[in-house]
């Protein structure tokens, strides 16, 4: 052989071999870097799965087509059967014609939506209706991502028909109370008013020694029933004060009403 | 005499409304108004008892005759039966609305042929024994139905100083105001005006 580089010398073949072990070696690490990162990928797939299927909040995805995957929450809540039913649905579709601001749900839909893809997010509250068409209140948040290819949708639905009804019966209730105050003022500042008059005309008429003693006893005996009456009022508004005054001590709530 | 109360018209309900130390003096006005006009009038006494009235009436130089009362005090007061008149009916309760609406009936059921106006005396006082709710109700009931039956006048008389949410729910069914203060008639719109 004329050509010395073309001799494959025993050297030339361990380096070759060494070069084949490190790239084995390589590749082992690489294959073991991807199967860990496809184990953490499982994991964290079987992660949100397990967020997307045990939360309590319906969560539905979509496009600007409309839905294509929902959670169980989802069908519980809308009470339709399967995830094939729910995503033939618009989510105006889930809605009454018509939200509580008089506006066509197609409409206000779509404009959320569109704020949600503009801006990333939009949170709101919203009338949604059941299958069997019964509407619920809802709090809705939007959030836009990437998903591959596509700009999707998180719609996250949480029925708030217990926070409303609680909100509404606190509303009731505060409404109740100013009209019962305000009810309670008016029996105690206008009888008041009342009597302060008949009185002080009834001081005219004996300052004038223009009464007689039957009409004037008469008189005075209507102003004692009247203020009997208006003690009776001030005891009805004490009894309904220490029945909501949970602080207040025994010895007050007695003084109050007897 | 204000030129007020000369210009009212007959099946018309009109809220009276004067200080409460004149509310007697004007309310004595209005029914001498009302004679004038060859109206009977009747009176549901919430305030004043029948005897008392009569006196003042009399002293005004109002026959009692033209006069009828539904006096819902004076059994209350004294305890017992007023000997009877013919032309008062006591109620025993101030509270007892049935028992008034009642009494107002059988009144008018007496008066009939005659030339009837309705003077409620007065609303302020009513608020002693029932609750604005009520007194409202029963008011819009007795002139609804005295309204239908064409009864020629319903006059509410108030003090200046009720509640202006009772004042506003009682403007909603009279067809004008009368401020005899200020010699003053309104056709009322719904308003939020506690004046008013």
């Amino acid at each position: 052989m004329k050509n010395m580089d073309c001799v494959i010398t025993t050297d030339k073949v361990h380096a070759l071999e060494s070069m084949v072990a490190s790239l084995t070696e390589l590749l082992s690490v690489q294959e073991t870097v991807v199967s860990e990162q496809s184990e953490r990928l499982r994991q964290n797939e079987s992660r949100f799965r397990a967020i997307f299927n045990g939360s309590n909040d319906a969560i539905l995805l979509l496009t600007e087509e409309g839905f294509f995957d929902c959670n169980p929450s989802a069908l519980k809540i809308f009470g339709i059967a399967t995830k094939e039913e729910l995503v033939k649905f618009n989510p105006a579709e889930l809605s009454p014609p018509t939200q509580t601001d008089g506006r066509s749900s197609p409409e206000a839909a779509g404009e959320h939506i569109r704020t949600a893809f503009q801006t990333g997010t939009d949170r709101f509250e919203w009338v949604h209706r059941r299958s069997d068409g019964t509407a619920f209140p809802a709090e809705v948040l939007l959030s836009a991502f990437d998903w591959g290819e596509k700009r999707v949708l998180q719609a996250t639905v949480r029925d708030i028909s217990e926070r409303k009804l609680a909100e509404n019966a606190l509303k009731e209730s505060n409404e109740r109370f100013l009209a019962f105050i305000r009810e309670a003022a008016m029996r105690l500042k206008t009888p008041l008013e009342v009597v302060e008059e008949n009185i002080a005309s009834l001081i005219v008429e004996v300052e004038g020694s223009s009464c007689d003693t039957a009409d004037l006893t008469l008189q005075l005996k209507i102003q004692m029933k009247n203020i009997e009456q208006i003690r009776h009022n001030i005891v009805e508004l004490n009894k309904a004060i220490t029945e909501h005054g949970d602080g207040l001590p025994e010895a007050t709530k007695k003084f109050l009403l007897e | 005499m204000t030129n007020c109360l000369t210009s009212i018209n007959d099946e018309e309900i009109y809220l009276v409304m004067a200080s409460a130390t004149d509310i007697r003096n004007r309310n004595i006005e209005l029914i001498k108004m009302l004679l004038l006009k060859d109206y009977h009038v009747l009176v549901i006494a919430t305030n004043q008892p029948f005897d008392v009235l009569k006196k003042n009436f009399e002293k005004s130089g109002i026959p009692m005759e033209k006069i009828s009362v539904v006096d819902t005090v004076t059994k209350y007061a004294m305890g017992r039966d007023h000997e009877p008149t013919s032309n008062c009916r006591f109620v025993s309760n101030p509270a007892d609305l049935t028992a008034i609406g009642i009494a107002v009936t059988e009144s008018l059921a007496g008066l009939k042929d005659k030339k009837v106006s309705l003077v409620f005396d007065s609303v302020n006082s009513m608020l002693i024994y029932i609750s604005s709710q009520n007194i409202t109700r029963f008011i819009h009931f007795v002139t609804n139905k005295l309204r239908l039956m064409h009864f020629a006048g319903i006059f509410i008389a108030v003090e200046k100083g009720l509640d202006p949410d009772v004042l506003t729910q009682l403007t909603m069914f009279v067809d004008t105001i009368i401020d005899m203060d200020k010699n003053f008639c309104l056709n009322p719109e719904p308003t939020d005006d506690p004046k008013l």
